[in-house]
């Protein structure tokens, strides 16, 4: 469905000396550095697959994405969606996706978020049919009733973000291009537009990618993880697979001690598989994956007194904090 | 439905929604339709003064001066009354929104154009309003001479809304260089004011400056259809301007084209 090879994406950025001095010299000469937005990035996708694309604020996200919608020339490498060449067959090209981007709007600022459908209809020559399913099913997941009516700019920014998914769906498009769609919404909301990326991956088939700050999102989402990080890919696998992966000493066992001890005494065979930090009355051991949270407890609770115990498994944070430091 | 009619479609939606938006600005539209008058009067009131002392200025008798500048400020304002299709394409440039134009099944300056023509249709009405409170001010103001050069004006002012058009959509995409708009779109509205015959009839100029409106597209844009309307062209020579217009507009059109084209080829999309 979508195939991309060895992609780049390089821009020039001007830079200026700062103050006013700097300011009147940059009128006459700007010194000019190139940053490799994107460097050779590859992977393909299947039909049907709901994809994360994530990675650190300038990763290259937003690049590769618009890449793929053909709106911004690729400095080298290929794109291919759908069988064509996006940026080459733009207009064929927007017949087959749709796009959502978090942080911009396509609904007209002034008028009735329902002028907007409307002109999507005609735009994309959508017939009457399924112009009407597609707006009896989205009004009834997304829950649009009672506000298509208002001007956009009268839209909170929840009801505003799901008009959004809804326009760029609107036509049926076989690929979905999702770009931080989550991005300061509440929790409600939120838990809506996942269940409506859910849905429509799953009853209609739309290939998705979806990039994210919210690892959540990810979480409920995504079967398959693309790492991106300074311009390149840095991990593409399962979810499972990331943890595995980066699974080593991220997993922690923290006591609350009745009394105050001098030290906490672990079992000699331990040694080398855990580490240990005590404040007052708590203690946390961080252990790996080789020696069972089980053992440790029952060495601890043999010894000392305690009135609380919190297990935590590898967090999905840590695993993509470890994975961006890289 | 061929497909040719489906395209229509496409851009008769933008030509609606365009038609809307604008009338969603109620205030800010009648605002500057009345700051329009107002600039018509004022420009009257010089030229009332002017010709306080004499008869005629350049050929032109005071009937005649009144004439032009009506109708020139008539075509001024079926154009725009801020000559602003670059507007909407720079800031959606500047805030990255670009990338949903550049997103639909459209070409992309044709699409433009039609969210122009959307605009200049109430621009007419208001246009011809106008004109006809002036009318009946003052009932010396002429009419075309004849059916023939009411319809050669028409087709010359369809023209020179064409070269203006295009003018600006160039302009405007010139933001995607220069990042920047307030600049250009100011010296652009500088020369085709003073070009166009927008300010004063162009034949009062001297001869050197003649020789330079007559090899630049601008002057098709005001002064060419102000000119067939007041009948001071035969229909010969009529003919021939306009058909200069139409050589204007094929190659405005294909700058417009040509500068999209490499604009979509190093064009960076603002913001994450």
């Amino acid at each position: 469905m979508i195939k991309v090879q060895n992609l780049s994406k390089d821009y020039v950025v001007k830079l200026k000396e700062k103050g006013l001095k700097g300011m009147a010299k940059s009128l006459i000469h700007t010194e000019k550095k190139i940053v490799h937005a994107v460097q050779n990035v590859n992977f393909s996708i299947g039909e049907g697959e709901l994809v994360g694309y994530i990675g650190p604020n300038g990763a290259g996200k937003s690049t590769t994405i618009k890449m793929l919608c053909g709106i911004l020339q690729p400095t080298g490498g290929s794109v291919s969606v759908c069988g064509i060449t996006p940026s080459k067959n733009r207009i064929q090209n927007a017949l087959n996706v749709g796009a959502v981007f978090g942080q911009k709007t396509q609904l007209w600022w002034d008028l009735p978020v329902r002028e907007t459908f409307e002109l999507l209809k005609r735009m994309y020559s959508i017939p009457d049919a399924v112009y009407q399913k597609n707006m009896k099913d989205f009004t009834e997941y997304l829950e649009l009733t009672g506000f298509v009516d208002q001007p956009v700019r009268q839209l909170s920014l929840g009801q505003r973000m799901r008009c959004e998914i809804a326009a760029s769906l609107l036509h049926s498009p076989k690929v979905l291009y999702l770009d931080e769609p989550t991005i300061g919404l509440d929790i409600n909301v939120k838990i809506k537009m996942r269940e409506f990326i859910k849905r429509i991956n799953a009853e209609r088939g739309v290939t998705i990618i979806l990039t994210t700050h919210d690892l959540q999102d990810i979480e409920e989402l995504a079967k398959r993880i693309i790492v991106i990080n300074h311009g390149t890919v840095g991990f593409d696998g399962s979810m499972k697979e990331l943890a595995a992966r980066y699974a080593g000493g991220q997993h922690t066992v923290s006591f609350t001690l009745d009394d105050e001890v001098e030290t906490i005494m672990l079992p000699e065979g331990m040694q080398g598989h855990y580490s240990l930090k005590k404040d007052g009355y708590h203690v946390t051991i961080t252990h790996d994956a080789a020696l069972p949270a089980s053992d440790i407890i029952t060495a601890v609770v043999t010894q000392y007194h305690i009135s609380d115990i919190d297990i935590k498994g590898p967090q999905i944070e840590d695993v993509v904090l470890e994975v961006y430091q890289q | 439905m061929n497909a040719r009619q489906g395209l229509l479609k496409r851009y008769m939606a933008l030509l609606k929604m365009e038609v809307e938006q604008t009338m969603a600005y109620r205030f800010s539209f009648f605002t500057s339709f009345l700051a329009q008058i107002v600039k018509t009067l004022v420009m009257l009131a010089v030229w009332i003064a002017v010709y306080q002392r004499r008869e005629t200025v350049a050929g032109f008798s005071y009937s005649m001066m009144l004439t032009y500048l009506l109708i020139s400020q008539s075509v001024n304002n079926v154009y725009g009354f801020m000559n602003d299709a670059e507007r909407p394409i720079s800031k959606k440039i500047r805030q990255g929104t670009i990338g949903f134009d550049l997103l639909k099944p459209v070409n992309f300056v044709t699409a433009r154009l039609m969210e122009n023509v959307g605009k200049t249709t109430l621009q007419l009405i208001f246009a011809v309003l106008m004109f006809l409170v002036f009318k009946l001010c003052m009932p010396s103001l002429a009419l075309p001479q004849s059916p023939l050069m009411a319809l050669l004006f028409a087709v010359s002012l369809v023209a020179g809304y064409l070269i203006m058009t295009f003018t600006s959509l160039i302009s405007g995409l010139g933001t995607f260089w220069l990042m920047n708009d307030w600049g250009l779109r100011n010296a652009k509205n500088a020369i085709i004011q003073f070009f166009s015959g927008a300010l004063a009839p162009l034949s009062m100029l001297p001869g050197w400056m003649q020789g330079v409106m007559n090899v630049l597209p601008f002057k098709g844009i005001v002064y060419v259809p102000t000119m067939i309307y007041m009948g001071q062209y035969d229909v010969a020579s009529a003919l021939g301007q306009i058909a200069v217009q139409l050589v204007w507009v094929v190659i405005m059109y294909a700058l417009t084209r040509l500068t999209f084209g490499l604009a979509i080829k190093k064009i960076s999309i603002n913001g994450g």
